[in-house]
């Protein structure tokens, strides 16, 4: 009986270590819910959603791209020259599905090509999306003059404000269905698998068969794909392709990629994580917005939660060992 | 006189039971072997002395007195120190940085680090006993035997009383060997005590005084190795009698199935021309680096010879990958498990079906019932140890881990299997039921390459015998037509091959 009631015991306990961002989420909520009284509100709840949408739409695309054992510091400024391409597009009379389609195009092309120059010639992911970061801020520099551009097309400003039968976010809806694509992709199909076992070892893999540079570049398809929606979003949100969001935007993904559980070094990952993850994010400015702490100080706690987020995860694997070899 | 005693430990891990009452000594200038299966208990005593786990039950003495080490650096404080069965060396630091690792210190003037004095101590030391590598060497640029003398340069380099090595002869040629035993012996001479863990039985009966005999987590027998045979040690071990090692059947064979002719890859090997027919198995036989496995690797495509023809049941073949290798009929163990084996995040089902998950699949969805069907009839055609098809791959026995690799090999029911050290770090008991995977492939009339650098084993599986030196084919020999001593000559290029 006793020894019912602790193995029940050890089980939540493994679950929540398991699902560490789901834990956070909890713990937010409640807090936020006891400390202020505007955060339980229908309002703030459907704009913290919308405030996620964007970032758990890349999300999924960067939960493949970790797995991989893979890393990507262009994705934010590739996302700005998407959105600023977005707004050039709205400019001319181009219907909205050619604007989607050169968006898509765009994202897939430029992140591919990370992809085949760490391949080609044998580049850690880190130094090529380093430079090519640059690039593509200069690119967007040079599109846009650096001036924001204003009057999207009306398909862009759907995306980002739009509502399905009056009530759940067009962004929203857009990311559940990724999330719950992704998830299904990266659990059950053989693409899916590619990508786990190149990240968890890319000789064992190559030598089972699988093609490890293609994968790579797959991963990098799907990551630009989710880039391209995402700018699509995030512009429509605010009605505007703005110049300068390319940065923090990186740090943040990885960020809520991390606390939903997949780790940096690849190997395994869970999209579903992810959404809390990027949960976690959200709730993390939303509730300090709440609170009125100021930005500067949202930075400074931000950085911490995440901290000890990533300290949580090793401590986690060790007590997780510790319980399994337990008597 | 006795330097350390072990007295009745145990070890649970939950509810199993990984060491129960073990009780034995070990002598000052002693060596003692540990025998036994892998997951006999061995590893897990060793853990227990570097204090890496502690015992559930029993008590641990040093030279009379508690011993009780809290980690491995606590245990190395008080001179117990080990050579770790896998690689522990910084690839990019020179060869006496690594064998000096972490006492830099000692090697400062006025705060800073002087390379020469570095080097020098580590000459001194490898002088003493005779191993042959420069200290300046950089590691990443040593062969896997080097890095191995490195090791345990590093393991004597802290006066240590008690020395423990796990395997360390598993990496070595044979000629290193003999500067090993060479080393052991000194250290004995010198008062110091070495616990050595082999799978290699001859080295027993080679270097230890006595040996220590671990089965199921029990001590089935501790005494000196004079007046022991093989085969009651084998016994021992085996907690049977294992009446043949090797036990080769005779199978009719078919027809040619793989042709290699001429193959040549610049500065690796040349002029490489066999067949091999269904049922009958090919002995490779040479020295670590003779260019067995980079042969086998061309064959296979994880490096692609660059000349050369290769022709399955007669239809040409080009593999410049693993994948069309896999495609064409070839399936291949790999001699190194830990890089180009295992995916150490993966649980053993999809250990398992790494190679094979691919060709399952409806509209790139993996079909899962198959895959745990197959990997279920493997388990058991196998018989795999495992707590189930979700355990982590780690949990496993390094001979459940290589039964798994040889199940994702057989998975894509192969015309050619080449096998490279399938037994290496493996147990008596899996070593007997992979002879007995040899024997059941073959009867069903899969070709077999086994690369071995056991040359009894090699000897005794094989049908026919390739020997390689330097990248060459040196000699052919049929089944019982040549002694070990003459292959031995024709693996190292003695005169009179």
């Amino acid at each position: 009986m006793d020894n019912k009631k602790k193995m029940t015991k050890d089980q939540i306990l493994i679950f929540f270590l398991k699902n560490r961002a789901l834990l956070l989420v909890v713990i937010f909520f409640i807090l936020l819910t006891v400390f202020t009284n505007t955060f339980l509100t229908s309002g703030n709840l459907l704009s913290l959603a919308r405030q996620i949408a964007a970032n758990g739409i890349i999300g999924v695309g960067y939960t493949f791209l970790l797995a991989s054992d893979s890393v990507d510091l262009s994705a934010g400024y590739m996302m700005c020259m998407v959105g600023i391409i977005s707004g050039l597009l709205s400019q001319t009379s181009l219907p909205f599905i050619v604007i989607l389609l050169v968006c898509s195009v765009v994202g897939i092309v430029c992140s591919s090509f990370n992809a085949t120059v760490e391949n080609k010639f044998n580049l850690p992911p880190f130094l090529v999306t380093l430079a090519m970061q640059q690039v593509f801020k200069g690119a967007l520099m040079l599109m846009s003059n650096g001036t924001p551009i204003a009057n999207l097309h009306e398909g862009i400003i759907y995306l980002g404000q739009g509502y399905l039968f009056g009530v759940i976010p067009v962004s929203v809806a857009l990311m559940l269905v990724f999330i719950l694509v992704g998830h299904v992709i990266l659990s059950r199909t053989q693409f899916g698998r590619n990508v786990i076992a190149i990240g968890g070892n890319p000789e064992a893999a190559r030598v089972s068969g699988i093609d490890v540079k293609k994968t790579r570049v797959q991963v990098a398809a799907l990551l630009g794909f989710t880039i391209a929606i995402m700018a699509l979003v995030s512009c429509g949100r605010i009605a505007s392709a703005q110049t300068t969001l390319g940065g923090d935007t990186v740090m943040d993904i990885i960020a809520a990629v991390v606390i939903g559980g997949t780790p940096m070094g690849g190997g395994s990952g869970t999209v579903i994580g992810t959404l809390f993850g990027c949960l976690v994010i959200g709730l993390i400015s939303n509730g300090l917005n709440l609170l009125k702490v100021s930005s500067y100080w949202q930075m400074v706690s931000k950085g911490v939660i995440i901290l000890v987020a990533v300290i949580l995860d090793v401590y986690s694997e060790k007590i997780y060992d510790r319980m399994r070899n337990r008597d | 006189m006795k330097i350390l005693e072990v007295n009745n430990v145990s070890k649970n891990f939950y509810s199993t039971k990984a060491l129960t009452d073990v009780s034995f000594d070990l002598n000052k200038g002693e060596v003692l072997a540990l025998a036994g299966e892998n997951g006999a208990g061995k590893s897990t005593m060793m853990n227990i002395l570097l204090g890496s786990i502690a015992p559930t039950k029993g008590t641990m003495k040093l030279n009379g007195a508690d011993y009780q080490p809290k980690n491995p650096s606590d245990a190395l404080s008080q001179g117990i120190s080990m050579i770790h069965q896998e690689l522990c060396l910084v690839p990019s630091m020179s060869v006496a940085e690594n064998v000096w690792i972490g006492r830099v210190k000692d090697f400062t003037k006025n705060g800073i680090y002087m390379p020469a004095l570095c080097e020098a101590k580590t000459q001194e030391l490898f002088d003493a006993y005779g191993i042959n590598v420069s200290p300046k060497e950089i590691v990443k640029n040593l062969t896997t035997a080097q890095m191995q003398m490195v090791e345990i340069a590093r393991a004597i380099s802290y006066d240590a009383q008690i020395v423990i090595m796990d395997e360390p002869t598993s990496a070595l040629s044979d000629k290193e060997v003999q500067v090993l035993y060479q080393i052991i012996r000194q250290l004995t001479s010198e008062g110091r005590s070495v616990l050595f863990i082999s799978h290699k039985l001859e080295e027993v009966f080679d270097l230890a005084d006595r040996v220590v005999v671990f089965r199921d987590g029990h001590m089935v027998i501790e005494r000196a190795v004079t007046g022991l045979t093989m085969d009651e040690l084998v016994s021992y071990i085996a907690g049977r009698k294992v009446e043949n090692v090797y036990p080769k059947k005779d199978i009719e064979k078919g027809d040619v199935v793989l042709k290699v002719e001429k193959l040549h890859k610049s500065g690796v090997y040349r002029d490489i021309s066999f067949e091999v027919r269904a049922g009958e198995v090919l002995g490779f036989a040479g020295l670590v680096g003779a260019g067995r496995t980079e042969v086998m690797q061309g064959i296979y495509g994880i490096e692609p010879a660059d000349d050369g023809t290769i022709t399955i049941n007669g239809v040409e073949v080009k593999n410049r990958s693993p994948r069309e290798g896999l495609k064409n009929g070839i399936a291949m163990v790999t001699e190194d498990r830990l890089r180009q084996g295992v995916v150490k995040k993966m649980d053993v089902e999809r250990n398992m079906t790494l190679s094979y998950f691919y060709n399952i699949c409806k509209m790139g969805f993996i079909q899962s019932d198959i895959e745990d069907r197959d990997t279920e009839s493997m388990f058991q055609k196998l018989s795999v140890k495992t707590s189930g098809k979700e355990a982590p791959i780690w949990s496993l026995s390094g001979g459940n881990q290589q039964k798994v690799m040889v199940g994702r090999a057989l998975l894509n029911q192969p015309k050619v299997l080449i096998m490279d050290e399938p037994t290496r770090g493996v147990d008596v008991g899996a070593k007997s039921e992979i002879y007995e995977y040899c024997n059941m492939l073959a009867e069903q009339g899969v070709a077999i390459i086994l690369i071995s650098s056991d040359l009894p084993e090699v000897m005794g599986m094989s049908d026919r015998l390739i020997v390689m030196r330097e990248g060459n084919i040196i000699a052919r020999h049929e089944r019982n037509e040549a002694s070990a001593e003459k292959i031995m000559s024709e693996m190292f290029g003695l005169k009179g091959e």
